[in-house]
């Protein structure tokens, strides 16, 4: 048996498994007795049951029908339907080793078809946000890509948001390109007068309360002292209309207090505009009430009407409207001691805050600001000045530098010529020579060339190698998530890319850069499935101290801790475990660590009794593979054989029987408990021995990352049970609990280090990683080890290897 | 220690313990002990206005006939027929005794409670016997008896028409009334020489009985739909500790007693010192009762009962030294009686200026000077060239216009409780002056009727610019008030009112008559003028439900405030107004 297990375990952490050998070796191995044992009787060459005939059965990874057969196979044999009921049944172990080789093939295919997919030129479309940093790299301009009149989500592949073929181009898309490339055009470029400058000042009095009152206490001589008490979760209730007269940068500031409650949290300040889910503020405000500070900001906002929340996102009572309104009333807040005395209490008796409260005096919105007049942008553009002769050679010039810098390579003549032909059309129309240039100018935002990236030329073999300027591009949307900046279309310019240890330094210089932010912040959100953090809300009942600034940081604790790994140029195995982590005060005090105090994500030192280090035990992790209501321990095995692995798992079979849910009736289990009585099923047992011990060591977290030993549980008879994390994994190697667990993960940090390059090659190259790819990754991560599997210096040799100067 | 520095230092902890505090802070009770039984200075008296909302009122003393104004602190009350009372419950004339505490300005306005003459020889446990009846002469020669028949005196009341008397639990005539009989009675027109005129007598102890039981219902009842007030002695958490007010704790114990168990529910309710509460049908704050504990009743207001309750929300109202009612288990809330709520949401507003949630009030800390509500540590607001004063910023005096004079613009003016006569000049911009419900010139106005007047201080600090002065008239028609006669007593020149609002509708409900809002006593005399339009009418035109408003002379020592002139409202004008 343990032999049996040893061979699995063998195959399951292959490097990665599902690929180490060529799809014979499996077929021979794995698939063929099984059949042979199990299904020839009416799959072969006497009867072909359904139209199969499983001997000769081959695996063609080009083919979809004959990998929907092994699709087909795998879930039949998994949920039982096969072999039939009379037939002598499979052990579960066999089967268990026949859906991991069929999933891995799956898996194989399903790469392979995304590249056969395009000829000769792949093109991977921009992401939104990519689409966003560019318009900026290029115009100045912000475009608010997330609101809702932005840009779609961008699907995912297995966490990654940027795989070529999994972008799509809708009808949607188009249109809302059009538009976004009209808005960033009118607002970079400066064909009419300067816009007037907006001031628009929220008062107390403009928002909660009103003229008249103010006219009131401005006779009393005391209309400066009335503020806004905001009160803790105050949800919608103050919220105030806005009005931005022009589209722009706005700079907004907003004096206020924020009063920390005795011995607890400080206030959240979060201003929001739900119309176009933006928040311009998300901070702790500590400041007394007699010394208030100044918040500025500034914030790029569409021109239109919006409501304005204004909000203290701390968790607190909930009252209701009643007790937290002010009504129209003929009194203002001048202090605690002037609240309504049906309202929530805020201070004690001696009037010392007893909840986070804010005190808000005013906020002013400016704009729209401009860092010039003619913007940066036009004047880049038409680069000559207003005093230019404005013919046709200018027109071209303009173009044809516009466009070389917007598809980020050089521009054919032909290609300029229809740019050109645009220009002499509306002209023609009527259009002056700027309004006339900004109808090209539309035309290279809304081409193919601006919205994709370019790898490959037409004609070329599928693994042909990628010119200098796609390089760039590979390169820049790989670390900065934006188009090339000047020194890297210089290079491109002198074919310098190709030389590796130019693309080192280049690595070197842009991981230096503050652009190389969108990379630390964005690949380990992908690798790690960070969006799935807070999908499924922590029931506000079982978890009331969960809120959304909670949220945000668990996931900045750990994407702050791959920034820490890679400036700090980190082996990966800091992932797997670490004596410190990255925390602020809020997350401090949910781990229960003391002597954090701010806002901030700063490097701590742990120590055992805190059960913390690498990013397993982080609460984002633990969170994200937890639902509304509890942990889940299959989810987190899940996670772990995807995401730290490198081996997802088959898919469960259909018809499986949820847990059985818990019972007054019954005593109190945990649900460790519970799944082991699920794993009776023996068509659940096979895939559970695989995925539940990496996620049950995680049992002494709770749904929102919190360390415990007991599972409290509210249904059922008896104490509340122990929980017991121990586990052993398929090969036989036991652990007690998680620290055991990390132990033996990093026993193979060269297995791990194989997941990870895999991972950075899958972002970087905008595709899954084949088999043909392996070879190569399996160069760069034994390039690597030389480094202790130093985070930036895998980057680098990634970065110099053959594999990504490919298509 | 000398009889003088007792008296100092009683004064002192008087002025300490019954502050209200003011300036820049929220209204509560600065301190909060039971005054002591022996504290409080005892005035006879009869009651004259009663202003139910407001817990304030004024009685006239016996002998020297002075008016005297009073105001309930939070835990006072009174006690009528030997049981717990409202003002509301206390018939106006009626002779007690005013047990009374300083005020700020150290005057006796505090009133800790008072006691009806049934209810001061109830609790002596003594009792009158019928020596002779002098039917010619109404009058009935008593013998009062102490408990112990240890002490004996002789007195004499006057029996009219309208004096009623009980016996068991019937009404039975004047004429029943027999020498020995034993029985317990309440005054009115009480004077040196005489008990005056009993307008209720309850022979035997059954009657008696009955009497103070009927008192109890009519209390509970009134509690029950307002709620228990007490005062939050402390808070902790979700913990609130009140003290429990009461006027008669033995009965209090009897009937709540059993409530008041740890665990049973409750309901609080914030409220203002004058007990009102804002709407508690919305404001309620669900609580349960974690502890009770007995504290000393031998004082005034403590019902003996100090309750620690849990809510579910902390509320700014629970604090210390602020005012709370509690609903007690198995109350219905409900929606107050007009005109009480500081707040209701969905009513409509209540059209009296001085009932409605005024800010220096509540909110003292909302103004940077003093007012006649608050901030007593502050200076009074100073008016300033060309800048309308704000509201609220007034000081609002009643007295007697005894000269105008028409070229300088000014008039003379004594404020009431004052012999001081100042020289009123009109503020120089937007002033104005009611007579009969009009704006009028300062000229227009009549010397020697009571007006009420709102003053700015001058340079030398002194109220002498007027920005409004207004006859009682106006004052009524502005507050839509109406008197609704309740009685005639020609024999004494006296009619009794009730102050009422017009009908009211919210809800969609239809337009109900609402509660009485005060009650008083008005004189009159044969120079009176009463009128119903341009008509001239005599008193004996008047009837019982007629709606009346009335202008007065003003209140002068031993020449009491009269109707100078009477108008009776058309009763359907009246009804056509409707609050909504």
């Amino acid at each position: 048996m343990i032999r049996f297990a040893a061979t699995l375990f063998a195959f399951l952490l292959a490097l990665p498994v599902w690929a180490a050998d060529a799809p014979e070796s499996g077929l021979k191995k794995i698939a063929a007795p099984f059949f042979a044992k199990h299904c020839v009787e009416c799959h072969g060459p006497q009867q072909q049951n359904g139209d199969l005939r499983v001997d000769t059965l081959k695996i063609d990874y080009t083919n979809p029908g004959i990998m929907a057969r092994w699709e087909e196979i795998m879930g039949r044999v998994n949920s039982g339907d096969m072999p039939p009921d009379d037939q002598p049944r499979p052990h579960p172990e066999s089967i268990a080793e026949l859906s991991v080789w069929i999933t891995a093939q799956l898996h194989e295919a399903e790469i392979v078809m995304q590249q056969q997919r395009s000829t000769g030129v792949a093109w991977r479309k921009l992401t939104r946000k990519e689409y966003a940093n560019t318009i900026r790299d290029l115009l100045g301009v912000t475009y608010d890509a997330t609101d809702p009149t932005g840009l779609p989500e961008d699907p995912d592949w297995h966490g990654f948001e940027r795989i070529g073929s999994v972008l799509t181009l809708s009808p949607a898309h188009v249109e809302k390109y059009l538009a976004a490339a009209e808005g960033a055009l009118d607002e970079a470029l400066s064909l009419g007068p300067k816009p007037e400058q907006s001031v628009i000042e929220m008062t107390p009095f403009n928002t909660r309360w009103n003229q008249n009152l103010k006219r009131k206490y401005e006779a009393r001589g005391i209309a400066d002292q009335v503020r806004l008490d905001i009160i803790p979760n105050n949800h919608k209730s103050d919220s105030w209309r806005l009005k931005i007269p022009e589209t722009g940068n706005y700079r907004v500031e907003v004096q206020l207090s924020g009063l920390r409650a005795r011995n607890g949290r400080a206030p959240r300040f979060k201003l929001y505009l739900p119309k176009i889910d933006r928040t311009i503020f998300a901070q702790d405000v500590e400041a007394p009430e007699d010394k208030p500070i100044t918040l500025k900001t500034v914030a790029h906002l569409p021109a239109g009407e919006y409501r304005m929340r204004v909000i203290n996102a701390v968790p607190g009572p909930s009252p209701g409207a009643r007790r937290s309104r002010h009504g129209p009333g003929n009194t203002a807040f001048t202090g605690f001691s002037s609240r309504k005395p049906w309202q929530l209490k805020l201070t004690d008796d001696e009037y010392r805050p007893i909840e986070p409260t804010l005190l808000i005096d005013s906020i002013t919105w400016t704009g729209p600001v401009f860092e010039s007049w003619p913007t940066p942008a036009h004047q880049q553009i038409f680069f000559r000045g207003e005093e230019a002769e404005p013919n046709s050679e200018y027109a071209r010039e303009i173009l044809s530098r516009f466009a070389t810098r917007a598809w980020r390579r050089p521009v054919r003549g032909s290609e300029v010529d229809r740019l050109m032909g645009l220009f002499e059309t509306s002209r023609q129309l009527g259009k002056d020579f700027p309004h006339a240039i900004r109808t090209a100018l539309l035309a290279v935002l809304c081409s193919k060339s601006f919205l994709y990236l370019e790898e490959g030329s037409t004609g070329q073999q599928k693994a042909a190698r990628l010119s200098d300027w796609q390089i760039a591009s590979r390169l820049s949307y790989f670390l900065w998530s934006t188009m090339p900046d000047e020194r890297l279309f210089d290079l491109a310019r002198e074919g310098r890319l190709s030389d590796p240890q130019v693309r080192r330094d280049e690595v070197r210089r842009m991981l230096a850069d503050p652009r190389a932010a969108a990379f630390a912040e964005s690949f380990p959100r992908q690798w790690l499935q960070l969006r799935r953090v807070g999908m499924f809300p922590p029931d506000e009942e079982l978890y009331p101290s969960y809120d959304e600034y909670l949220e945000q940081s668990m996931i900045a604790e750990t994407v702050s801790y791959f920034g820490e790994v890679l400036h700090n140029n980190l082996s990966v195995q800091e992932f797997l475990d670490s004596d410190w982590t990255m925390l602020n005060e809020r997350l401090a005090t949910h781990y229960g660590i003391e002597g954090v105090r701010g806002e901030s994500m700063r490097r701590v030192k742990l120590d055992p009794t805190h059960h913390r280090g690498g990013i397993l035990t982080q609460a984002a992790i633990l969170g994200l593979t937890s639902d509304g209501t509890r942990h889940r321990p299959v989810h987190r095995g899940v996670w772990m054989l995807e995401s730290i692995l490198g081996q997802p798992p088959p898919p469960p079979p259909a018809n499986v029987p949820p847990l059985e849910a818990p019972s007054n009736d019954t005593e109190k289990l945990t649900v460790r408990q519970r799944l082991e009585l699920h794993r009776e099923n023996p068509k659940c047992a096979s895939c559970h021995r695989r995925i539940d011990p990496l996620g049950i060591a995680f049992d002494n977290y709770d749904a929102i990352g919190r360390y415990r030993t007991i599972e409290k549980l509210n249904i059922g008879t008896g104490q509340d049970p122990t929980l017991d994390p121990s586990g052993e994994l398929i090969d036989g190697r036991q652990f007690e609990d998680a620290d055991e667990l990390k132990h033996l993960l990093t026993e193979d940090l060269d297995r791990f280090a194989a997941v990870v390059t895999e991972k950075l090659a899958t972002y970087a190259l905008r595709r899954g990683m084949s088999f043909a790819d392996r070879p190569e990754l399996r160069r760069i991560t034994e390039a690597a080890k030389a480094d202790q599997y130093r985070l930036a210096s895998l980057v680098e040799h990634l970065v110099a290897s053959k594999l990504f100067e490919l298509r | 220690m000398s009889r003088r520095l007792i008296g100092l230092a009683a004064t002192l902890w008087l002025l300490l313990s019954w502050g209200v505090c003011f300036a820049g802070d929220v209204p509560k009770v600065e301190t909060q002990a039971f005054p002591s039984h022996d504290s409080a200075k005892r005035i006879a008296g009869h009651l004259v206005r009663a202003d139910f909302v407001r817990r304030q009122g004024e009685f006239r003393t016996i002998g020297t006939g002075e008016l005297r104004r009073f105001q309930l602190p939070p835990y006072g009350s009174g006690k009528y027929l030997n049981a717990e009372a409202d003002l509301r419950h206390i018939p106006l004339g009626t002779y007690c005794v005013f047990f009374l505490h300083p005020d700020a300005d150290g005057n006796f306005t505090r009133l800790a409670t008072l006691r009806d003459q049934f209810t001061l020889d109830a609790e002596q446990q003594a009792t009158y016997r019928i020596d002779e009846i002098d039917q010619k002469n109404g009058w009935l020669h008593l013998s009062k008896r102490s408990a112990d028949a240890s002490a004996s005196s002789h007195h004499k009341a006057r029996v009219t028409e309208a004096t009623q008397v009980w016996k068991g639990a019937q009404q039975i005539s004047l004429s029943e009334l027999a020498v020995g009989d034993e029985l317990l009675l309440n005054l009115m027109h009480r004077d040196e020489q005489s008990l005056g005129i009993a307008i209720e007598i309850y022979l035997g102890h059954q009657a008696q009985t009955l009497a103070t039981k009927g008192q109890q219902e009519r209390f509970a009842e009134f509690l029950e739909l307002r709620g228990v007030p007490g005062w939050v002695e402390k808070t902790s958490g979700q913990e609130v500790t009140v003290s429990l007010f009461s006027g008669d704790p033995p009965t209090f114990a009897e009937r709540l007693g059993g409530k008041l168990k740890a665990t049973a529910g409750a309901k609080l309710c914030v409220a203002s010192l004058e007990l009102r509460t804002y709407q508690p049908p919305v404001d309620k704050e669900y609580a349960t009762i974690m502890s009770v504990e007995s504290v000393p009743t031998d004082n005034f207001g403590s019902s003996g009962y100090r309750v620690t309750f849990r809510v579910q929300h902390m509320l700014e109202g629970f604090r210390r030294g602020r005012i709370v009612r509690v609903f007690l288990s198995g109350w219905s809330l409900q929606d107050q009686p007009f005109g009480e709520s500081l707040m209701g949401y969905g009513f409509p507003r209540v059209p009296h200026e001085e009932l409605i949630e005024l800010p220096p009030k509540e909110y003292p800390m909302n103004f940077p000077f003093r007012t006649d509500y608050g901030n007593r540590d502050l200076p009074w607001y100073q008016l300033q060239p060309g800048i309308k004063p704000p509201p609220w910023s007034e000081h609002k005096v009643r007295g007697e216009l005894l000269r105008i004079d028409a070229e300088t613009q000014t008039a003379q003016f004594r404020p009431e409780g004052s012999e001081e006569v100042v020289r009123l000049t009109l503020l120089e911009s937007g002033a104005k002056c009611f007579r009969e419900g009009k704006a009028v010139d300062l000229d227009e106005l009549t010397p020697g009727e009571r007006y009420h007047v709102s003053l700015y201080q001058d340079d030398k600090g002194k109220f002498t610019i007027a920005s409004l002065i207004r006859d009682e008239f106006s004052y009524l028609v502005q507050n839509q008030t109406a008197l609704r006669l309740t009685g005639i007593y020609p024999e004494r020149n006296e009619i009794h009112v009730a102050h009422q609002f017009p009908k009211v509708t919210y809800r969609r409900a239809d337009p109900k008559q609402r509660a009485d809002f005060g009650r008083r006593i008005l004189r009159y005399t044969d120079e009176t003028h009463i009128w119903q339009g341009d008509s001239a009418l005599s008193i004996s035109d008047l009837a019982e439900g007629d709606l009346l408003r009335v202008n007065l002379s003003g209140e002068r020592p031993h020449s009491p405030s009269h109707c100078t002139a009477i108008w009776r409202i058309d009763p359907e004008a009246w009804d056509k107004i409707i609050i909504r």
